[in-house]
């Protein structure tokens, strides 16, 4: 028993998953004594509703971490797709149409990231900065800063707002699927090692003969259709779209793929963490409206959830320097 | 090593355990409401803030404040869909997005949760009644009473607006031309301007009608940045001479801003809503109305705990009155 603790502590990434749902046990226990409503299963469609956006934003984001790369520009790619597929709605293009429209012009901003980022070799934050700053300005010009609201046919709000067996979101089933399409990539393909190898060292990867700019060009048009994706989703729930909407969600995303064990170096982590990193923010942040604990304190205790993921990391590396 | 392990471990359990810690709720009533404002920042709303929880010591209910740090409206619809599952006897709440809100008010009331609305409505919603210092289209109506009654009943009046398209704007125009046609016939609008919510633009719009109009006798300022960027344009044009007068001025406005106009005489008075009275005023409907009492179109009340505020009910909305402000009282407000 005692082998097999040790065993487990000294894998980094069961060590991440056996902290992470310690601390989302304790979280349920803790708040529930606060709060009955807190670990019911209203709570839970009331908590996975709201994070499968950030929860579908932060599976590609893991993706294009792993290779140790980053982009900063999802939350606004994710606003633009929205609005795009509203206004073409507004002038009476056919839902589907306008969804396809939208993910093919997130997914060609994704390419262009990628294109500037793997081709033109420049850096990714810098890029994807600009990128979500154009992209967030242009969410502006949409309405003059004001919100797109009001729909020929709104059957699609439907999709955002409907649940399986009245418990489970159907845009929380996407985030499961997208998850399981990606996680079952990772480990039982080729694509998963070449993606681990590029981050764990790139110019060998690359003598090694794995198409790395081809690589990470493909990740960040990813990231952008799933952004684009992440659009529609909560353009169907809000059922409508703000200007700043998905403001700061690409720190969100990032925070997760980190407390989930993703490395911001790459090649470290899984998918399976990331997805519990979801959980226990989105656990976090609704157990701290429940029993009310003030928005400014919010800020200060998911800084400190960061910290302990930059610790929990630190640590790990220690470990290898040494071991 | 081993140490490590056990540190990280501990740590991890220990904020797990911390967060739990510094929220013991506290059981000062059996009802339970949720005010939330479009935000827990800015001074205006942190003054709201106080005002519920006054009500709420003062009435013996639980006031839980829960909105975001900015006035984001998906964080607020997040934190309505949170208050909903806290299952609170009542909702007051100021919308950042009166059509984002409408869903999620929505099913509030359906799970049999009262919900009311302040200082931004969302008409359409289920909510039973949206509370606030006055009617828009009455705001319009009384502006022009005070023109005729302080400068003439004949005079020439200029009319500044915020947001062209914004509901509140509109109403309160066709207040002062309902106003204007009924009672003041003489009266008449020589310019009507739009700042699209902006101070410097407001200015500019107020330098070009004084240009414009030099005749103009009153200004009408019908959203928060025009009363004070027509006080700003009309000190200057008589510094230099444009004008020989100075231009009444009036409408609603905010202390802070509005303070050095009537400090120095620009301004005689202008109007505001009391941000404390309007968060207290909701807080007492709600705890009247989880008691059993129903109101209808036409009634009053005295709001017990407020000096001299008394409300109407009218329609599905309940007005407690604005707040004249004049060299007076000026000193007493600040936000």
């Amino acid at each position: 028993m005692k082998i097999q603790l040790k065993k487990i502590l000294s894998n980094y990434n069961l060590r991440r998953y056996v902290i992470l749902i310690g601390i989302l046990i304790l979280m349920l226990i803790g708040f529930s004594t606060q709060s009955a409503v807190y670990a019911s299963m209203a709570n839970f469609t009331n908590i996975t509703s709201k994070f499968a956006e950030i929860g579908l934003i932060a599976a590609s984001m893991s993706l294009v971490m792993l290779t140790g790369d980053i982009d900063l520009s999802v939350g606004s790619v994710m606003c633009f797709s929205a609005f795009t597929a509203g206004a073409l709605m507004q002038n009476s293009v056919p839902i589907p149409a306008a969804v396809i429209l939208a993910l093919a012009v997130a997914t060609l901003i994704g390419l262009m990231n990628g294109f500037m980022i793997a081709v033109l070799n420049m850096q990714p934050v810098i890029v994807t900065l600009g990128t979500m700053t154009a992209f967030r300005g242009l969410c502006y010009v949409f309405r003059k800063g004001g919100p797109m609201r009001g729909f020929p046919d709104e059957s699609f709000f439907w999709f955002g707002n409907s649940t399986l067996f009245g418990v489970i979101p159907y845009s929380f089933i996407l985030v499961i699927v997208v998850f399981a399409i990606f996680a079952f990539g990772m480990k039982y393909t080729r694509f998963g090692l070449d993606i681990r190898a590029i981050g764990n060292n790139a110019s060998a990867a690359e003598f090694s003969g794995i198409k790395v700019k081809k690589y990470r060009m493909g990740l960040f048009t990813l990231n952008g259709f799933i952004s684009g994706l992440a659009g529609i989703v909560i353009l169907s729930r809000m059922q409508g779209i703000e200007a700043a909407l998905g403001d700061g969600y690409e720190f969100d995303a990032i925070t997760m793929c980190l407390l989930g064990g993703i490395s911001i170096n790459g090649g470290k982590g899984t998918l399976f963490g990331t997805f519990i990193g979801i959980l226990v923010i989105g656990y976090l942040k609704s157990g701290m409206n429940i029993v009310h604990v003030s928005a400014y304190y919010q800020s200060a205790i998911l800084g400190a959830i960061i910290l302990l993921a930059v610790i929990i990391g630190n640590l790990e590396f220690n470990h290898r320097e040494k071991g | 090593m081993k140490i490590r392990k056990i540190a990280s471990i501990a740590l991890a359990g220990l904020m797990a355990a911390g967060m739990c810690l510094p929220v013991s709720a506290e059981e000062s009533g059996d009802k339970t409401i949720y005010f939330m404002p479009k935000e827990v920042a800015g001074a205006w709303n942190v003054y709201s803030c106080t005002g519920a929880e006054d009500a709420g010591k003062d009435l013996g209910i639980e006031v839980i404040i829960s909105g975001p740090a900015n006035a984001d409206p998906t964080e607020q619809i997040n934190m309505l869909e949170d208050a909903i599952v806290a299952q609170p006897d009542a909702i007051i709440i100021a919308t950042n997005d009166a059509a984002g809100c409408k869903a999620s008010i929505d099913k509030a009331v359906e799970q049999g949760i009262l919900v009311l609305t302040y200082d931004s409505d969302s008409a359409e919603s289920a909510r039973s009644f949206y509370v606030n210092s006055a009617s828009d289209y009455e705001c319009g109506r009384m502006f022009v009473q005070d023109v005729a009654k302080d400068v003439a009943e004949d005079a020439k009046i200029a009319v500044m607006g915020g947001g062209i398209s914004a509901g509140n704007q509109q109403d309160r125009l066709a207040g002062i031309e309902d106003e204007i046609a009924e009672n003041y016939p003489d009266m008449e609008i020589v310019a009507t301007t739009w700042s699209d919510d902006d101070t410097e633009v407001a200015k500019q719009n107020a330098e070009n009608l004084l240009l414009a109009n030099p005749d103009v006798q009153a200004i009408i300022g019908i959203s928060g940045y025009e009363p004070h960027s027509a006080a700003a344009a009309v000190k200057e044009a008589v510094e230099q001479g444009t004008i020989e007068e100075s231009v009444y001025i009036t409408g609603l406005t905010l202390p802070d801003v509005i303070r050095p106009y009537i400090e120095d005489g620009t301004v005689k008075s202008a109007y505001v809503t009391e941000p404390a009275y309007l968060a207290y005023t909701a807080v007492y409907a709600a705890n009247e109305m989880l008691n059993g009492t129903e109101y209808a179109d036409g009634d009053t009340f005295a709001v017990e705990g407020l000096e001299n505020v008394e409300a109407t009910v009218t329609g599905e909305n309940i007005y407690f009155g604005l707040i004249a402000l004049d060299s007076s009282n000026i000193d007493n407000y600040s936000w």
